[in-house]
Parts: structure tokens; C-alpha cells; sequence
């Protein structure tokens, strides 16, 4: 606000109505979606849902202890990954000793300000396969994110223990579906929607947005009944601060090669999420601690040539890990992320120099939302940097970029990023896809035929490094040419027979990527 | 990746090592530039007092320009001491901003404790020629340097008779500093800003947050310094004319009139028992030093942002050789920089190629390079050699330890 005091419009009784009255305000008082008949046979869809949920989990972790080289240090991760059972009797316990439990949806939500309130923040978007049958009988759209509808199903039919457990719902405003989301969940919970803006320029826009955050504070305030103070929330901050330094090390690390499987990395990020933050960052550590202390050993590497491949795109929320499973069997590897459920969760500190509430508040909300690439922004400059970025600090050498079904921004985004990196000779793959397994098979045919073609690069660019190495220029993107091993024999996909592809020349294979 | 060939191996940790452009050349550099700044300071006074017909000797010259070259060396020697103990140390415990108040105190100790009534430490007065804009005043008995201001208006006033010379020579002297280390004086030594800094931090401490003044004040207050340098310089000497009303007529030039330094300098030297307690009080100055006081309290930098020496300055900085860079590729663009920036320069945060970002206003404190948690995107570099760049370890966690209980109770997360 010019001029010193922050201007609350929730707390602005004198002027009209307030936007938000309470906590109690914000769930429905008469279901406006839910029409009857809807919730008929919830418990039988619960307990298949459920089953098939904890099944998906099982599976897919199954299939990353197969991977070779797993450092010992992602025992813990996987236990968080379990869902079902120990962090969420943690969360239970908590409820019981008289603890809140605020579910946010994107990566938009501080989750340091729900921590200063003195309640445990859960991110709850959901991976489900399953639980996006629950969804579309009640959505009049079959097209919308299946992302979305998992996430819409896991509240109609209480399949996920972390969404049942939520006191309360913070939901922002990226995309038309979590906002068509957030106002459908109201039928069943409350939700608090944070009305975030679209195009960050301007000292408005981050007036509005810090507004709402202060907003988000009170709503907090209220449910907790703590009061958040400057020193709480600079506990907070300092707390998170150490999972992104934690984070920072971790990717620091990954920069060194093929250190560790990409999954297992997207996991460890994703369960920042749900677990216990100061927890999370210390067995990160000693996940760092267990990486480093390989550096020069035959197992430093999980496996050293495998093409190295940045994965962007739509959210990849655990357990749906069909891409990236799909990606790591058939012969590549995800070197870094470009996914809101993964490398963006910690993409940047938060610093102050100040130490006053409202100082420190600004500062956490500018984390959330100025540094952020979610493709909802434009123009989205920031993006753009961030993947060529990643391209050249992880030595990427291929680009698949995810469009879950229905997910507009994306699939626009994704034209863009296209002609971005095709001007600097980088592969690209597109894939479009949806929560269930039906097009596994294709899907992998398209892999292995776009690594086939990096691996065509290889040979190709290297004889050209070479060239420009002794002339002295550099070439981007330059890898060296070597045999394609991928660890075939682990495929845990059904695998069909596969014929030895003969190397095609360049041109040809350039065409199908 | 490593182990694929050796090139890529040394890529990795030169970027792991996180040395600018500029490598590890800093600490040299700074070295050089201290000698670029001997020769400055000796050759300039030399022609400074020459013109102005003042005898020295040969020793006085080399104590006094000795002793300013001494002062930029340590200023100087802290940027780059700083850059190497950051890179050896990640948890850092010395910032830039600490480095900055180190060196704007040892300024004020060593050459403007002639303010405060001690006797000046040499019988010449070639260090009162180097018209670093200072804590002097003409109302200082030992005055250390001559206040640019008072030199402007004295010599518009009577310059005449010898031909405006000494009018030129003061302003070449200031504006080869300014093209050497552009507004590098208003952040490191500057003692209107310690004054600005400790009243920051004790308001910080306090917990009080600052004005955020809207953009439209701080370009306001950003013109309004303009006005101010061009009412001073020639509205000061209409008011010792008789151009005015004999109403507006003055003793003395208007700058003196309104210059928030001039109380303190008398008051502490009436205390000294260097002046007369029968000086009268200048009262139009001291409400200005209050209302600078008062004003810097709630807003950062307030006087920066209105001082008219700093307008003199904001001309010719951008281009000094001493000078902000911005690597664009690496930006996340986060806004951190704007936000610390006491200045509210937004541009640094706004700018997008790889280019100078060394702002008119920009006063050298160095907040965004030191908060910029991306490493190699903020750098400092003199005549194009780096000598402090921000550091992805420089995200060192808060200033203030919490103190009190948690907010969250130590709960239920069990093993």
C-alpha cells in the first residue's frame, strides 16, 4: 500500500461487506454441484479406489528398487511415499493432539505462513489413476485435467488420508480447472480461494497478490487460533530455508552426471510436500552426504551414458509415474525437472533484510509468485530462461515435454518451447497424455525412437565437437557418441519383442522428433 | 557430465567453484585499483593546491594523499575480501553491508573527526582539495576537505576576478572520481548514510517495517534532487546578492542554510570547546537534519534519494568504471533485488539481456549482489574485471536469530 498501512479488505467491516466473513463462509451452505444420487455408493468406490491407489504406489516403487545404484538414503522417502500408512498415522496423531491440517493445491501457497500459524501444510493434488472415475460422473467436462479430476475424486470418494485429514483448502488461481476446482470442493470442505494474478508487471499486481496472502494470514489466524508473529514466521522461514539449501546441494550434485535415477529425485522433492520439512531436509542431506561420498568410485554413476533428459511440462504428481518410468526403461534418464511437482517447488529463497511482519510476509509471498514458471503467467520470459538454463547446466540432451490431457497452458506453452529449443538443435518430444495406462506402449515406442535419435546426435555432433574443438569453438549441446545399453531386461511394462532398430541417417530421424 | 571427456570436467567445477568471469583475479585487482587511486589522489591534490598557489611538502603531500588512498584501499580491499571469504566460507558470516558500515566508520574516525574539534593532523591543506563530497563544512574550524557545494557558490559569486579556473579544477577532480568510481562515495563512505544505515537497522530491530513508498514518490523525490542541486547552486548565490529581497537575503549561501550536517558540526564542536557557544544555532538546518533524521527512520535512504550532491554525482555514475552487471541468462527473476534495494531501482530487476545495470541512482551499497541467490547474475566489476559476484551460497538465512517458543508444537512425527 502507499503510504505504510496494508490496506485489509477482510477486516474492512466498516466499508461493506467483507470478501471473506470466515472460515465458515467459504464451504457452501447448499451443495451447488453435488446433486443427489452423486455420493450413492461412495463407500464401495472408496474402497476400490483406495485399493487400486495403494496397488499404483506398490508398483511403482517396486519398479524404482529395481533400478541399479539406489543410494541407501531414499529408504526413508519411499517410506513417506508409502501415503497410506506411517506419515499418514503421523498427520492422524496430529489431528488428535488438536493440530490443523491445511490442504493446499499448486505450488502457488506459502507454506511457511501455515506453518507459522502453527498448522501443518499438505500439498494434496493428487496421481491417482483411480480416482478420476469418481470425478467424471459428477464434471460436466470429460476433457478437463485429469490431474484435476484425481484430485475431485480423492475428496468425493475420501480416498487420500491427507485431503480427508485437511482442515481447510487454500487454492489459488492458475488455470481454469483449479479454479472451477476449488469452487466445486467447496461443496465438500472449506476452501479458500486466493485469486492469483496472471501477468506479473506492474506494482498492483503485487499489491493484489500480497493482499491475498494477508487474507490467507487471517483465514489462518482464525482457523488456528494462533496469532502469526514476526518471530514465528521467521522460524518458518529459516526452517524452509534449510530444506532449499538442502535442495540447492541436492541438485548441485545432480549436475556432476547421472548420479542418481530421475524418479527417485522427483520423488525426493515431491515428498517435501507431505512430510515433515525439517525431517525432509535433513535426510535430504544425508542423502547428499551418502552421493558425495561415491564421488570416484565404480558406483558413483547409476548408469554414465544414458541420454540425459529434462522432463517439463504438466504436473507429475506421485504415483502417477508413467512418464518418467516409461522415460528410465527405456533407456534414458531425467537429469532435471521443469515440473511445478518438482524442481519449481524449491526454485527459489526466500531472503529479507528486514525482520518486520509485514517485510517478511512480502518476502515469502514474492517467492511464491514472482520466480514461479508456471506456463499461467505471460508473457513467461522466465520459463524460457529457466529451460535453456537447464538445458546448459545439466547437459541436457533431449527435451520431453508432458501435456497431461485438458491442461490448456501446457499444450500452448509447449508450441513455444518447441520452436525454442528447435532454434538451438535441441530434440524435443511431445507427448499427450492422460492418467490411465491405455497408451503405455505407444508412448514408449515414441521414446525409444526419439532416443534413438539423440543417440544419431551423439555420433553425428561428435565428429563436428571435435572439428570445432580444434578450431576453437564450442558447440552446445556436444555429447559424445556411445552405444545405446539401456536396462532392458528390467522393464517392468509389459515389454513386446523388440526389434533391433538399424541406425538411420540423421535427416530421416530428425523428421520423427 | 564428468568422466565423458575432460572438458566438461573443468566446466563442472569451474561452474561448481562458481568464480565469475573475472576468476580468482580479485584480490590483484584491487591491489591495482589502490594504486590507480595513490596516483589519483597525489597527482590531483598536487594540481588542485598548485592551482590554488598552496606550498606543501613533498612529505605532507604523501601523508595526505597516502592516508585517502589508504581509506579507498581498505573500502576497496573489503569488496574483495569479502568476495574471497564468501567463496571459502558458505555460511558467511561478514556481509558486504557489515563491510560497508566498517568502512564508513574508519572514514569518519580517520578523516571527519576534524567535525567533532580535533585539531587537523597536518599543517597543509592538500587533503582539502579533493573534493570528495564529505562531512566538511566552511563552519569547521579544522575543516577536513572543502565542501564542493560552498566552492560552487563561492566561485559563481566571485569567480570572476580569476577567470571561474577554480571553479573548474574542483569540479574535473570530483567528476574524474565520479568517472572512476562513480556514486561508490554515497554507499561506503558517505557520513549522512551512516547515519541513514544505523537508523535502518535499529527501525529493523525494532520491527518496524518500512515505508514502501509507490513508485510515483520515488520518482518524485528522484527529480526533486535536480531541483534541489539547481536551487542551491543558483538560488545560493542570489541569496548573498542583493538580485533578492533584502527579506531573502543571507550570510550565507542557501546550501549552507539548509545543510542538515551544519548543526551537527557546529553543536560538536561547541562541545569540543573548539567554537564560541555565542554561534548562533542554524536553525533552518537543524530542522532540515530532523526532518532528514525522522524521515530516514520510516524510509530507506530517504536522504539519497533528495541529496543534491548525489544529483552531481547521478549524472556521470552509470558510465564510471566502476560498475553493476547484470548476466541476464542467469536471472530467475525472483525481484529479490528490488526489494532489498534501499533505493527501489527496479530496473536491475527489469532487465533482461546481460548488460550494465548500474543505475543513476544506485549508491553502490551492494544489497542485491549480496542477496541475489543466483550465482554469476549480479557482478561488480571495475574496467570489466569482476570483483565481487552473488554467490548461490550467499542465500545465508536470516539476519535476526528467532528467539521465543515455536509456533508448532513438537508433535506427533514419530520416527
Amino acid at each position: 500500500m502507499p503510504f505504510g498501512k496494508k490496506e485489509d479488505p477482510a477486516r474492512d467491516k466498516v466499508q461493506g461487506a467483507p470478501r471473506h466473513a470466515g472460515i465458515a463462509d467459504l464451504k457452501a451452505k447448499t451443495p451447488r454441484y453435488i446433486t443427489p444420487g452423486i455420493g450413492d455408493n461412495v463407500e464401495f468406490q472408496r474402497e476400490r479406489t483406495v485399493e487400486a491407489s495403494k496397488k499404483q504406489i506398490h508398483q511403482e516403487l517396486e519398479r524404482m528398487r529395481k533400478m541399479p545404484g539406489r543410494p541407501k538414503a531414499m529408504e526413508y522417502f519411499e517410506k513417506v511415499a508409502e501415503f497410506f500408512t506411517a506419515r499418514a498415522e503421523e498427520v492422524k496423531l496430529w489431528k488428535q493432539q488438536g493440530g490443523k491440517v491445511v490442504g493446499t493445491l499448486c505450488v502457488f501457497i506459502p507454506h511457511e505462513i501455515i506453518d507459522a500459524a502453527g498448522a501443518l501444510p499438505l500439498r494434496v493434488g493428487s496421481g491417482f489413476h483411480e480416482a478420476v472415475h469418481p470425478a467424471n460422473e459428477l464434471l460436466a467436462d470429460a476433457g478437463l485435467c485429469p490431474m484435476v479430476k484425481a484430485t475431485l475424486g480423492c475428496k468425493m470418494v475420501e480416498a487420500s488420508p491427507y485431503f480427508s485429514m485437511s482442515d481447510m483448502i487454500v487454492s489459488p488461481t492458475p488455470c481454469d480447472a483449479k479454479m472451477k476446482l476449488a469452487e466445486i470442493l467447496q461443496d465438500y470442505m472449506p476452501v479458500l480461494i486466493i485469486n492469483m494474478p496472471r501477468v506479473k508487471s506492474g506494482s498492483a499486481v503485487r499489491r493484489l497478490w500480497t493482499d491475498e496472502i494477508h487474507i490467507l494470514m487471517d483465514r489462518l489466524e482464525e482457523l488456528t487460533g494462533n496469532r502469526i508473529t514476526a518471530q514465528s514466521m521467521r522460524k518458518s522461514i529459516d526452517k524452509y530455508h534449510k530444506a532449499h539449501l538442502a535442495w540447492r546441494r541436492f541438485m548441485e550434485l545432480r549436475k556432476r552426471g547421472n548420479i542418481i535415477w530421475g524418479r527417485d529425485a522427483l520423488l525426493v522433492g515431491q515428498m517435501s510436500d507431505i512430510d515433515n520439512i525439517e525431517r525432509w531436509a535433513q535426510n535430504v542431506q544425508k542423502l547428499c552426504d551418502e552421493l558425495e561420498a561415491r564421488a570416484g568410485k565404480p558406483e558413483e554413476f547409476v548408469d554414465k551414458d544414458r541420454p540425459r533428459i529434462l522432463l517439463g511440462g504438466s504436473p507429475i504428481v506421485w504415483p502417477n509415474w508413467k512418464i518418467p518410468t516409461l522415460i528410465e526403461e527405456t533407456g534414458g534418464i531425467i537429469a532435471a525437472d521443469e515440473l511445478c511437482s518438482g524442481m519449481r517447488i524449491f526454485r527459489d529463497p526466500v531472503i529479507s533484510d528486514e525482520s518486520s511482519l509485514d517485510s517478511l510476509v512480502e518476502a515469502v509471498s514474492d517467492k511464491y509468485f514472482y520466480p514461479c514458471t508456471c506456463p499461467s503467467f505471460s508473457p513467461n520470459l522466465e520459463r524460457e530462461d529457466n529451460i535453456l538454463n537447464m538445458i546448459k547446466e545439466y547437459e541436457i540432451e533431449g527435451v520431453i515435454y508432458h501435456v497431461l490431457r485438458g491442461c490448456h497452458l501446457n499444450a500452448l506453452d509447449s508450441t513455444k518451447v518447441d520452436v525454442l529449443l528447435k532454434a538451438k538443435k535441441m530434440a524435443v518430444l511431445k507427448i499427450e497424455t492422460e492418467y490411465d495406462e491405455g497408451d503405455v506402449e505407444q508412448i514408449r515406442t515414441r521414446i525409444e525412437a526419439f532416443f534413438e535419435m539423440i543417440f544419431v546426435k551423439r555420433e553425428f555432433e561428435g565428429k563436428e565437437g571435435k572439428a570445432a574443438e580444434a578450431t576453437g569453438e564450442k558447440v552446445w549441446g556436444t555429447a559424445t557418441p556411445v552405444e545405446s545399453k539401456g536396462s532392458m531386461e528390467d522393464q517392468s511394462y509389459k515389454a513386446e519383442d523388440r526389434v533391433e532398430t538399424g541406425v538411420t541417417g540423421p535427416g530421416e530421424v530428425k523428421k520423427e522428433g | 557430465m564428468t568422466g565423458k571427456n575432460g572438458k566438461t570436467a573443468k566446466e563442472n567445477k569451474a561452474s561448481k567453484g562458481l568464480a565469475g568471469p573475472g576468476g580468482p583475479t580479485a584480490t590483484g585487482w584491487a591491489v591495482l585499483m589502490a594504486l590507480f587511486a595513490i596516483i589519483a589522489m597525489f597527482g590531483l591534490g598536487l594540481l588542485s593546491s598548485g592551482m590554488r598557489g598552496v606550498r606543501m611538502g613533498i612529505f605532507d603531500t604523501l601523508l595526505e594523499s597516502g592516508l585517502g588512498a589508504f581509506m579507498l584501499v581498505l573500502a576497496i580491499a573489503g569488496v574483495a575480501l569479502y568476495g574471497r571469504r564468501s567463496r571459502e566460507d558458505p555460511s558467511r558470516k561478514i556481509t558486504v553491508s557489515n563491510w560497508r558500515v566498517v568502512s564508513m566508520l574508519l572514514w569518519l574516525g580517520i578523516v571527519n573527526m576534524m567535525a567533532f574539534g580535533v585539531p587537523h593532523f597536518s599543517t597543509t591543506a592538500i587533503g582539502r582539495y579533493w573534493f570528495w563530497p564529505n562531512l566538511s563544512s566552511r563552519f569547521l574550524v579544522y575543516d577536513p576537505t572543502t565542501c564542493i557545494q560552498y566552492e560552487m557558490n563561492l566561485e559563481i559569486l566571485n569567480g570572476a576576478q580569476s577567470y571561474y579556473v577554480t571553479i573548474w579544477v574542483p569540479l574535473l577532480i570530483f567528476y574524474v572520481m565520479i568517472f572512476l568510481l562513480g556514486r561508490f562515495w554515497c554507499g561506503w563512505l558517505c557520513p549522512i548514510y551512516l547515519l541513514q544505515d544505523g537508523l535502518g537497522r535499529i527501525r529493523s530491530a525494532l520491527k518496524v517495517s518500512y515505508l514502501d513508498l509507490p513508485p510515483k514518490a520515488v520518482m518524485v523525490l528522484d527529480r526533486l534532487k535536480y531541483v534541489l542541486l539547481f536551487l542551491i547552486t543558483f538560488g545560493g548565490v542570489a541569496s548573498v546578492t542583493n538580485l533578492l529581497p533584502k527579506f531573502f537575503r543571507a550570510q550565507t549561501p542557501l546550501s549552507c542554510e539548509i545543510c542538515p550536517a551544519r548543526p551537527i558540526c557546529i553543536t560538536s564542536q561547541q562541545i569540543a570547546g573548539v567554537e564560541s557557544w555565542n554561534t548562533k544555532f542554524p536553525w533552518w538546518s537543524a530542522t532540515m537534519g530532523i526532518c532528514v533524521i525522522l524521515l530516514s527512520f520510516k524510509i530507506r535512504n530517504f536522504w539519497c534519494r533528495v541529496c543534491p550532491l548525489g544529483a552531481m554525482m547521478a549524472i556521470a555514475s552509470p558510465r564510471a568504471l566502476l560498475r553493476l552487471e547484470k548476466d541476464g541468462s542467469k536471472c530467475t527473476r525472483c525481484r529479490i533485488c528490488a526489494r532489498v534495494c534501499p533505493m527501489d531501482i527496479e530496473d536491475i530487476y527489469e532487465a533482461k539481456g546481460s548488460q550494465n545495470v548500474t543505475c543513476p541512482t544506485c549508491v553502490h551499497c551492494y544489497k542485491c549482489v549480496e542477496k541475489c541467490p543466483e550465482a554469476g547474475c549480479l557482478s561488480v566489476k571495475f574496467l570489466g574485471k569482476t570483483l565481487m559476484t552473488s554467490k548461490a551460497t550467499s542465500v545465508g538465512p536470516c539476519t535476526v536469530k528467532p528467539k521465543g517458543k515455536p509456533a508448532q508444537p513438537e508433535a506427533c512425527l514419530t520416527k
